[in-house]
């Protein structure tokens, strides 16, 4: 028995999930961060494993090449939040999401 | 691929993923994250994919390390002060996950073997550079400003570092001062109690 795309899918969807949670419940913006990139993983499960597992034969992977994409994506975006997570912390001693609330811009 | 292999690495994926979204020591977590990009490559890999599977087990890597090094140094005390989530939210999270798991598995279901295009011969390379170059090129530029932008915004300067030793420094000088005032005070009613002492 071999590992077909719907057990992609279901593991893909499995993870979405357990990102989600932690992206709804964590507090603190590392935490959130961790969590949002386990979210962002999920679709890369999803994308390489159709493409390796899917039908056909003859189609180039451009699943392969969107889960590069979206990986490189991912990888800047939570560099550049965990920048900005340090600047919070610098600038108000706290790393709880709730203290953003009250932060004046000017 | 086979599918008790897929479902070992399966395992390990969705456990190094709880542990990296639930524990609350953001250490721990960070090495379950770490842990979980691996396991994550390994499957690609073993799957057949790898090109992408390299790549997902060397960028996090790459990109952690240069900001260890460029970071070395700088206090970064945000990693305490996390805690548990609350009750509250909690349960709010895992309702809404479970929610978003049963539409996407129900989605998948009730697509059937429509929604995935197939494995091909062409190799990953080749599509990059050939069908995908502008978008590979904007992901790439977009990695560069990414991770430089938060090293400029993470790191501390010469200047920022000169004035928290100031403040250090003053914060010391404050509370020395302050020890000195309550001896003298202390000393002064001492002294007081004695000369009532003896006057009486």
């Amino acid at each position: 028995m071999s590992a077909g795309p719907g057990h992609f899918a279901v593991l893909s969807a499995i993870v979405f999930a357990i990102g989600l949670y932690g992206v709804i419940s964590r507090e603190d913006t590392l935490g959130e961060l961790m969590a949002l990139v386990v979210l962002l993983t999920a679709p890369l499960i999803a994308l390489v494993g159709f493409a390796q597992t899917g039908k056909g034969g003859s189609v180039p992977p451009f699943g392969n090449a969107f889960a590069v994409l979206a990986l490189l994506c991912t990888l800047a975006e939570v560099a550049a939040a965990s920048g900005v997570a340090m600047l919070v912390w610098r600038r108000l001693q706290s790393s709880q999401l709730d203290d953003l609330v009250d932060v004046d811009v000017n | 691929m086979n599918a008790f292999a897929f479902f070992i690495l399966g395992a390990l994926v969705v456990a190094a993923a709880l542990a990296a979204v639930v524990l609350p020591n953001l250490r721990h977590a960070g090495a379950s994250l770490l842990g979980f990009t691996a396991a994550v490559g390994i499957l690609s890999v073993a799957s057949g994919a790898y090109a992408t599977g390299a790549l997902q087990l060397l960028l996090p890597a790459i990109v952690l390390v240069l900001m260890s090094v460029s970071l070395a140094g700088t206090r970064i005390p945000v990693i305490t002060g996390a805690k548990l989530p609350s009750r509250r939210a909690m349960v709010v999270g895992a309702a809404v996950s479970i929610g978003f798991a049963a539409l996407l598995l129900t989605t998948f279901a009730i697509g059937g073997s429509g929604w995935h295009a197939g494995a091909g011969v062409a190799a990953l390379v080749s599509v990059l550079h050939l069908r995908t170059p502008y978008a590979f090129v904007i992901a790439l530029i977009t990695v560069v400003i990414g991770v430089g932008g938060a090293l400029m915004a993470g790191r501390t300067g010469s200047d920022e570092r000169r004035l928290d030793r100031t403040l250090e420094e003053r914060r010391l000088r404050d509370e020395r001062a302050q020890r000195r005032r309550e001896d003298r005070d202390a000393a002064r009613r001492s002294r007081g109690t004695v000369a009532d002492e003896g006057g009486g």
